[in-house]
C-alpha cells in the first residue's frame, strides 16, 4: 500500500489488521474517533481541526464498510485485485499488509494492568502487538478473571451481571421504567465510597474485554431480549445512542422506547420487527430470536389491553 | 510550533559548527564503551516542567531497587536540579558539579547512598552558573561515563524544555519515558519534546546520512520542497530514494518512547493515552507504548511536603501499586532494550 491518503486501505485507515474480526473493528473506530473527535485534547499542537475533519471523514467511511459484513467482503473482494503499487516502501505511518498480524492493541487498558508479580520477568509478556497474542492476552485475562480467588481480581468480575435474564424471567411483561438501573452502567461507576477506579482493580471500560467476555455469555444464554437487556449490551459496548440511530437509521425516540420496553409509544409490529432486526444486526445480537421474542411480548401486552379495554 | 523548530534548527548549526560533539567522532567515541556494568539506563522526560518527572523518577528508581538491581538515579536537571529532595536526601556534598570542574574523573565518586537499600543517587550539579548549557565535550564525557557507573539500572530524571542536552540524555537511554498531565499545556509541550527528540534521532543516525539534508529541510517550515510533517519527509524520501525510505522506515520504527499519564482523574484523562499513542502513529509513525497512568492523588503533595519518598510513605497506596506495575512491566517487555543510535 502506498502513502497517500486516497489509496489507503480502511484497514489501515483504522489501524487494524486485514484480520481482525468484527469485536476488534468496532474497538479501533471507537478509539480513533476519541483520538481525533472534535475539542481532542490529543491532537492539540499537533494536528489542525481541517486534518482531524479529513480523518474522521476517513474513519467514518472506512467503518461503515468494514462494520458490514457483506460490503466488507465486496472490499475485501475489491482491494485483494488491486495492484500494491511497486517500487515503494511500505509507509510507517500505517499498519500495512506486509507487516501482516501487526496491529495496535486494541485494548483501552494501560498494559500494567497485565502484570502480575510472580510471573517471570525475563519471559517475554503476551501482550505483543499481534492480533494473535493480543487475542491470547485476551483469553489468558479472563481466565484470571473467573480466579475464585478472594482477591482484587475476582472482585472485578460482578456475578450481578449474570443475574439480568435469569432474575426477569416469571414477571409480567411490564413495561420497564427508565429509571430502572442498568447493571453493567452501574457495575462501571465509581464505588460508593468515592473511590475512583484504580490501577490495581483494573479499569471498567466499554470496549474493556474485561466486560466483553462474560457479556458474550450472557447472550449466548438470553431469550427474553427484554428492553433493559438490549440497553445493558449497547452501554456494556460503548455504542452510543446517536451511533445506533445513525446505523440502524432508527429514530433515538423509538430506540428509547424499545428499550424502555414503553409499548404506547412503539410503532406497529411490522415496522418494530424490522427496527429490531437492525438493531439485532447492528449490536451482532441473534436478530430473529430477538425480534420474536420482543414481539411476542408486545403482542401479549396488545392482546391483554384489548381484553382490559373489552372488560 | 515552526517558530520554535526554526529556532531549533539555528541552534543545531551553531552548536554544530561550534562543537565537535555531533556527527562521526560522537558516535566512534561512544561506540567503544559499549560492554558496561550497566544493564539499563531509563530516562524520564516530558517538556514541560511540573508534570511529574521528578517524582516518577524517584519512585521508578525505588522500585526498581526493591526488585533486587543496584540503581543509581541521576538528577540532569541541570539548573534545576531536585532529585534528592524526591528522595529524601539532604543535598550531598558531592554533585555532578564535581564531574564536570574535573574535580573527579569518574562518575562513581560521586555517587552517594540515599538509606534505601539498592539505591544510590547522583546529584544535579547546583553551583555552577551557566551549567544547565552544558558544552557539548562535558555531554560526551557524562554519556560516556554514564554506562561506568556501578549499578544494574540507571534512572535519569531530566530536565524541562527541549535543550539538545536533555533530548541526547533521552535519545541515549535504553528506556526513555514520556510523562504529561492530561491538560493542553502539558500535551503541546510532550508534543513538541517527541518531535525535537524524533528529528533529533534521526539527524543523529549514522543510517541516514545521505538523506541529512531532507531532515534539515524538515526542520525549517519554510522549506522549498513543502516538507512541513514525517510523513511528507517520508514521502519525499521515497520518491527519490525508496532504499533510503527503507532505513528511514527503519530508524522511525526503532523510536519507541514508553507513556505514562499522570494525575489522572477520570477515565477520560486515562483515553488520553490511547489517543495520544493513536495520534503519535498517525503523525510521527512511531509506536508509542502507554505503559500506565498515575491517579491524581493528594497524598503526593502531602510527601512533598514532608520531603519523603511517596513510594516510602505511602506504601500501601494506589499509586505506588501503579508505579510498581509500571516498573514490571517495563522490566518484562523492555527489560532487554538496548539502545543503538549510539553504535552496537
Amino acid at each position: 500500500m502506498s502513502f497517500t491518503d486516497s489509496e489507503k486501505s480502511y484497514y489501515e485507515i483504522l489501524e487494524i489488521a486485514p484480520t481482525a474480526d468484527s469485536d476488534e473493528i468496532r474497538a479501533a473506530y471507537q478509539r480513533a474517533k476519541s483520538a481525533y473527535k472534535k475539542d481532542s485534547v490529543a491532537l492539540y499542537s499537533l494536528m489542525s481541526e481541517d486534518e482531524s475533519i479529513e480523518l474522521l471523514r476517513q474513519i467514518e467511511t472506512a467503518y461503515r464498510v468494514l462494520s458490514d459484513d457483506g460490503r466488507r467482503v465486496e472490499y475485501d473482494r475489491k482491494i485483494g485485485k488491486a495492484p500494491a503499487a511497486a517500487g515503494r516502501v511500505a509507509s510507517p505511518f500505517d499498519v500495512t499488509e506486509d507487516d501482516g498480524a501487526k496491529v495496535i492493541s486494541i485494548d483501552r487498558v494501560p498494559p500494567m494492568e497485565d502484570v502480575s508479580d510472580d510471573e517471570n520477568i525475563l519471559v517475554a509478556p503476551s501482550t505483543d502487538f499481534t492480533a494473535n497474542a493480543a487475542r491470547a492476552a485476551r483469553e489468558e485475562r479472563r481466565e484470571s478473571r473467573f480466579d475464585p480467588s478472594p482477591n482484587e481480581t475476582s472482585s472485578r468480575y460482578n456475578p450481578t451481571l449474570q443475574g439480568g435474564g435469569a432474575q426477569a424471567q416469571g414477571q409480567a411483561p411490564t413495561p420497564l421504567r427508565a429509571s430502572e438501573p442498568v447493571r453493567v452502567a452501574a457495575f462501571r461507576e465509581a464505588s460508593p465510597t468515592g473511590e475512583r477506579r484504580s490501577g490495581i482493580l483494573g479499569i471498567q471500560h466499554p470496549t474493556d474485554s474485561f466486560n466483553e467476555q462474560p457479556l458474550k455469555e450472557e447472550i449466548a444464554r438470553e431469550t427474553e431480549w427484554r428492553g433493559a437487556f438490549l440497553r445493558k449490551v449497547r452501554e456494556a459496548r460503548g455504542t452510543p445512542l446517536e451511533e445506533l440511530s445513525e446505523y440502524t437509521k432508527i429514530g433515538k425516540t423509538y430506540l428509547i422506547a424499545i428499550e424502555e420496553e414503553n409499548y404506547a409509544k412503539l410503532p406497529a409490529p411490522v415496522y418494530l420487527r424490522g427496527f429490531l432486526i437492525q438493531i439485532g444486526k447492528y449490536m451482532k445480537l441473534p436478530p430473529d430470536a430477538l425480534s420474536q421474542a420482543y414481539l411476542a411480548r408486545l403482542n401479549a401486552w396488545l392482546n391483554s389491553d384489548k381484553n382490559k379495554l373489552r372488560a | 510550533m515552526d517558530g520554535s523548530v526554526k529556532t531549533h534548527l539555528q541552534t543545531f548549526e551553531d552548536e554544530a559548527a561550534a562543537e565537535p560533539g555531533d556527527g562521526d567522532v560522537f558516535f566512534d567515541s561512544l561506540k567503544k564503551k559499549r560492554s558496561s556494568r550497566v544493564k539499563q539506563i531509563w530516562a524520564i522526560g516530558g517538556g514541560k516542567g511540573g508534570v511529574g518527572k521528578s517524582l516518577l523518577s524517584s519512585s521508578l528508581a525505588i522500585s526498581l531497587a526493591k526488585t533486587g538491581g543496584k540503581v543509581v538515579a541521576v538528577d540532569l536537571d541541570l539548573g534545576g536540579a531536585n532529585l534528592h529532595t524526591a528522595l529524601g536526601v539532604e543535598l550531598p556534598v558531592q554533585t555532578l558539579s564535581d564531574f564536570f570542574a574535573n574535580r573527579t574523573t569518574s562518575l562513581n565518586d560521586v555517587v552517594v547512598p540515599t538509606g534505601i537499600p539498592d539505591l544510590s543517587i547522583i546529584s544535579g550539579a547546583q553551583d555552577a552558573v551557566g551549567v544547565a548549557n552544558l558544552p557539548g565535550a562535558m555531554k560526551l564525557n557524562l554519556l560516556q561515563n554514564l554506562r561506568e557507573i556501578d549499578a544494574d539500572y540507571v534512572v535519569l530524571d531530566l530536565g524541562a524544555g527541549t535543550s539538545y542536552n536533555t533530548l541526547d540524555f533521552f535519545l541515549f537511554s535504553d528506556i526513555g519515558v514520556i510523562t504529561l498531565l492530561p491538560e493542553p499545556t502539558s500535551i503541546e509541550n510532550a508534543y513538541r519534546f517527541i518531535k525535537s527528540a524524533y528529528y533529533r534521532r534521526l539527524r543523529l543516525s549514522q543510517n541516514l546520512a545521505s538523506i541529512r539534508p531532507l531532515i534539515d529541510m524538515a526542520l525549517d517550515a519554510k522549506n522549498p520542497k513543502g516538507i512541513k510533517s514525517p510523513s511528507d519527509l517520508f514521502r519525499e524520501v521515497n520518491n527519490t530514494n525508496p532504499e533510503a525510505a527503507l532505513r528511514l522506515k527503519e530508524e522511525i520504527e526503532k523510536f519507541r518512547p514508553k507513556l505514562v499519564i499522570n494525575q489522572a482523574r477520570t477515565q477520560t484523562d486515562i483515553d488520553i493515552g490511547f489517543s495520544v499513542k493513536t495520534v503519535c502513529k498517525k503523525y510521527f509513525g512511531i509506536e508509542m507504548d502507554y505503559v500506565g497512568y498515575l491517579d491524581y492523588d493528594s497524598a503526593v503533595w502531602q510527601s512533598v511536603r514532608r520531603k519523603r519518598p511517596l513510594i516510602l510513605e505511602f506504601p500501601n497506596s494506589k499509586l505506588v501499586s501503579s508505579i510498581e506495575r509500571i516498573t514490571q512491566y517495563l522490566l518484562k517487555r523492555h527489560g532487554n532494550t538496548r539502545n543503538d543510535l549510539f553504535g552496537e
